[in-house]
């Protein structure tokens, strides 16, 4: 790669960064690297949000190209690099969802989820990653309805009254739900120490 | 506003679940600069999009790979617009309309195939002048050193081999391994650099082609230095921390 970082090694943390800067000065090693490493998790929040694998690859292209070329749209002191990328994934994906009405075409079926393809991991393959883990952890730890509110409006981009038909609930309930779900998560999160933007890099 | 409060704001704005007066609420709290809002901002931002972490991993097809890297290196490249100035002349045929048609058809399909396979060809040409670009730039340099990295008999059979070509004053690592066997299904390979303190520090991952082979470049930061290398396989997107079995290792 072409930069010249500054400052110390950190676990991951300055890795990203390096490569940020290094797709800033339109390198392709940078961009590769970048690639390498996080397009296994742009294409699953692609996938659990527009479940459809010709689709979820778009995204992923839409992604890192957009990545590339708006380089400097990206803010370090706002978001690390890959909450940066989950951020424009899942905004892309609801634009999508939302451009195509999503929804009626779903329920027409070709739902491509249970077919995840052949480059998926092997069945049952666990992440062991050990982020990864503690954030299954934390939202282990909410009830059912929390996690279900919660996942409704992450990946579905569904507004509270939305959640509250879709799910069958009051609205009142269903923005205490997404509150307190919130607030429980990040409490899981800081409890671990994962809040401290060590998490996603 | 409590501190308290503006976390809680911040969390349902960046989820985007927040009503009307709660987004101008936390809008108008950011444009203020209020660094409390920014850090409870930032921590949200960190809660909410951990939330996919949990997911389990899959990958896309390489020819999303393939087809971004050559957008990106032609889009480097100044490249005079080509343009096809043909004007075709369009001859009256004689044969039949479905033997016409037919064909067309058979010509349209041929060459969507030949399309593809040029594109992917050009990727990975268009990668391979990168790759030599950077491997110029690291054996170029007059304080360039090379270590070899052998295989761990327990772990990877064959004679599988890697060598690492670094130069300690621009900080670049290049590596490179041959007759390395394909890591086990939804596991990649990652290189890792050993401190004099043995920390391994992660410095990405790869993948090797059907014949076992990689190169993969990797740059430090000023001022650090590394005594060992190691490859590992681990899961997909890589690990913070080395948890599969060491497949190569060496002294640099």
């Amino acid at each position: 790669m072409s930069v010249d970082p500054q400052g110390t090694i950190q676990q991951g943390k300055l890795d990203d960064l390096t490569m940020m800067r290094g797709i800033a000065l339109q390198d392709p090693m940078s961009l590769r690297a970048m690639y390498d490493k996080y397009s296994p998790l742009v294409f699953t929040i692609a996938m659990r949000m527009l479940h459809r694998r010709e689709d979820a690859e778009d995204i992923v292209a839409d992604v890192f190209w957009e990545l590339w070329e708006k380089s400097s749209r990206y803010d370090q002191t706002r978001a690390s690099p890959s909450t940066y990328l989950v951020t424009l994934a899942r905004s892309r994906c609801i634009d999508r969802t939302r451009r195509k009405s999503y929804r009626q075409q779903m329920t027409m079926g070709s739902i491509d989820e249970g077919a995840a393809g052949t480059d998926a991991p092997a069945d049952g393959v666990a992440i062991l990653d050990e982020q990864r883990q503690l954030v299954r952890s934390a939202l282990s730890k909410l009830d059912d309805t929390q996690r279900q509110a919660v996942e409704a409006a992450y990946y579905e981009g569904l507004s509270h009254s939305e959640i509250a038909d879709k799910l069958g609930k009051p609205l009142g309930t269903i923005k205490t739900h997404i509150r307190q779900g919130l607030i429980r998560l990040r409490e899981a999160l800081r409890k671990d120490g994962l809040t401290d933007g060590s998490i996603s890099k | 506003m409590t501190p308290q409060a503006i976390d809680e704001l911040m969390l349902l704005y960046v989820m985007g679940v927040a009503d009307d007066e709660q987004t101008g609420r936390a809008q108008s709290l950011l444009a203020s600069g209020d660094p409390a809002a920014h850090a409870a901002h930032a921590e949200a931002m960190t809660v909410v999009h951990a939330i996919p972490q949990a997911l389990e991993l899959q990958t896309p097809s390489n020819r999303v790979r393939d087809q971004l890297l050559l957008r990106a290196i032609s889009s480097t490249q100044a490249t005079p617009a080509n343009v096809s100035q043909a004007s075709p002349t369009v001859a009256r045929s004689k044969w039949p309309v479905w033997i016409s048609t037919a064909a067309a058809a058979g010509f349209a399909i041929v060459a969507s195939v030949l399309f593809i396979q040029n594109q992917r060809v050009e990727g990975e040409l268009a990668m391979q002048l990168v790759e030599a670009q950077e491997t110029n730039r690291v054996v170029g340099s007059p304080h360039v050193k090379m270590a070899k990295l052998d295989l761990v008999p327990e772990v990877e059979r064959g004679n599988a081999a890697g060598k690492i070509v670094f130069c300690p004053v621009s900080n670049q690592y290049q590596l490179r391994v041959f007759r390395l066997s394909a890591p086990p299904q939804g596991r990649v390979y990652e290189l890792w650099l050993i401190d004099e303190k043995n920390v391994p520090v992660p410095a990405g991952t790869f993948a090797v082609n059907g014949s076992g082979m990689a190169t993969h470049y990797y740059k430090v930061p000023a001022g650090t230095s590394f005594v060992k290398a190691a490859i590992t396989d681990e899961p997909v997107g890589g690990s913070p921390k080395p948890t599969g079995a060491i497949h190569l290792a060496g002294k640099l």
